[in-house]
């Protein structure tokens, strides 16, 4: 279980971590979400002791990472898949981190093996590795001490869509198996399949946190219809607020059902409708993250992130 | 694509060991080593090793082909092997330490072992035992061409520098190593280092040091050096 208490982290006058509390729980995939430069890898950074808090503590099962013995054995940690020596070899770089950990040597092979890392790649040097081929590098470092709590910053990166399936498939059965798993991304669909629990966080605050499900639930439903401006209005004589999605849809603030009936009271063809847990959580993220970024953002960047 | 069987038991229940490995704190012997073998695992760092013997041949070499018969003694086999050494030791230890930032290889290493402070006192147990076994063997390869160079010249071998001297010798480039260490360790940067090391080496340090006191104020102190009370004197043998 990780823990993170009202942890702030300031640099200068610059605050990239504000007051941010939250748990990753054991058994469940806990997805750490946010725009670039909101704070993630502050956080992720403060979690394995590599960055002191300005104030607030983060503990791992209740010890701080500094106070745990010998950290790979009880704490997985990928914070940068290219943050390697470029000369070393694939092999050479699980090595090290097996004879830092004083596991058994064969575990190296084994981690390649579980990696899909072939021995013809493993003795190639990994400047020479492919971004996606450092991610499965830095997954098996991360797993060669079998350890309970797996810190992973933005592990898809670079992963072909074969890769990131995998990668989903290993993630879910070690929550399953009882392993707590915090992964960061600022790819919604990719945090969105795979989480239990979301904690979205905005320049550097924590904007939203809890189950994916009840994060979800207010999501509503999308219609694509011929004719939106009438389907929006009857909704608003049925009480229900909806905005545009695309060119012809609108994200309404109601079931499915609900819609599918207005819509066909209003006479008008509906050419798609769904409830919208997939585009769900990206209007959320979007709504969530649009008014911290703006703040931060209107010096060099005028419009374009929210559209 | 493998699918997962990393093992079927469950992550969860730990004492005092993880999965049969006891769950001490990692022992520093451990991280020296291992470090030991991170100076060595990349080309550039088995090369940089190498080049001390490799360079130490061509120094002796250097010395049958040009010396003049009385010069060939022990001692200018020393002073010859001195300034390769004296070079390439602290390169390998900056190298050592920067690498970890230059590399951001430190990421790593430092969620690995959180403590600073044990990963840097490794790296220079490490270093120094390199500077410990490769110089007596430097110097094993300035005897084997002093006893060569003397057959070839006709003449009989000198051994004109004491098991002091040696001592001395040691200890300086063991001493060199450590500034350099230190350098890397400051700033961090290899560049930076390598280049702070040699300004260092240039204004405050005679160069290879190795004379005895009859050859003092020869070509093997630093010319260049224009401070001369902050230089240290040539002849640091008895």
């Amino acid at each position: 279980m990780i823990t993170i208490e009202s942890v702030t982290r300031t640099y200068g006058a610059f605050t990239a971590v504000n007051d941010v509390s939250f748990t990753a729980q054991p058994g469940r995939v806990t997805g750490f979400l946010g725009p670039n430069g909101a704070g993630k890898s502050t956080t992720m950074r403060i979690m394995v002791g590599l960055t002191r808090p300005t104030s607030g503590t983060a503990t791992i099962s209740g010890r701080s990472y500094l106070d745990l013995p010998n950290p790979g054995l009880e704490v997985g940690v990928l914070l940068d898949a290219s943050a390697q020596h470029a000369g070393r070899t694939g092999r050479e770089i699980l090595t090290i981190a097996q004879r830092f950990m004083g596991v058994p040597r064969n575990r190296v092979e084994a981690m390649l093996d579980l990696v899909s890392l072939t021995p013809e790649e493993a003795s190639r040097r990994v400047r020479d590795y492919s971004l996606g081929m450092r991610q499965r590098l830095g997954i098996a470092t991360a797993l060669i001490g079998e350890p309970e709590v797996l810190i992973l910053d933005e592990p898809a990166n670079g992963l072909d869509p074969a890769g990131i399936r995998w990668m989903r498939g290993l993630l879910r059965d070690y929550a399953d198996r009882g392993g707590t798993v915090l992964l960061s991304s600022h790819l919604l669909h990719e945090i969105e399949v795979i989480a239990d629990d979301l904690v979205v966080i905005g320049n550097g605050r924590i904007v939203a946190q809890g189950a994916k499900s009840d994060l979800l639930r207010s999501a509503g439903s999308i219609v694509r219809t011929t004719d939106r401006e009438v389907i929006a209005r009857a909704l608003v004589d049925s009480g229900v607020t909806s905005s545009p999605v695309g060119d012809d849809g609108l994200l309404a603030q109601a079931d499915a059902e609900l819609v599918g009936k207005v819509a066909f009271a209003a006479g008008v063809p509906v050419i798609e409708l769904r409830s919208a847990d997939g585009a769900g959580l990206e209007e959320m993220f979007l709504e969530l993250t649009a008014q911290t970024q703006r703040d931060t953002t209107t010096d060099n960047q005028p419009v374009g992130a929210v559209a | 694509m493998t699918t997962v069987d990393i093992a079927s038991a469950s992550l969860v229940g730990t004492g005092t060991t993880h999965r049969g490995i006891p769950l001490g704190r990692i022992p520093l012997g451990r991280i020296a080593t291992t470090e030991l073998r991170k100076m060595f695992d990349t080309r550039s760092g088995i090369w940089l090793l190498a080049s001390i013997g490799i360079l130490s041949v061509l120094a002796t070499a250097t010395v049958i082909l040009f010396a003049r018969e009385d010069e060939m003694t022990y001692n200018t086999f020393a002073a010859a092997i001195g300034i390769p050494m004296t070079v390439i030791l602290p390169i390998i230890a900056i190298l050592s330490v920067t690498g970890e930032w230059s590399q951001r290889s430190g990421l790593t290493t430092f969620t690995l072992v959180p403590h600073r402070g044990r990963v840097i006192t490794a790296k220079a147990i490490a270093c120094v035992a390199v500077a410990v076994v490769t110089i007596p063997l430097a110097f094993g390869i300035g005897a084997l061409g002093n006893v060569v160079g003397t057959a070839i010249a006709g003449v009989d071998p000198v051994w004109d520098v004491t098991a002091t001297n040696l001592l001395m010798i040691v200890l300086t480039n063991v001493l060199g190593l450590m500034v350099g260490f230190m350098l890397g360790v400051v700033i961090r940067t290899s560049a930076g280092a390598i280049v702070a090391y040699f300004v260092y080496s240039f204004c405050c340090r005679p160069w290879p040091c190795s004379s005895p006191p009859r050859r003092s104020g020869s070509a093997t102190c630093s010319p260049g050096s224009t401070s001369t009370t902050r230089r240290a004197p040539c002849s640091k043998g008895p």
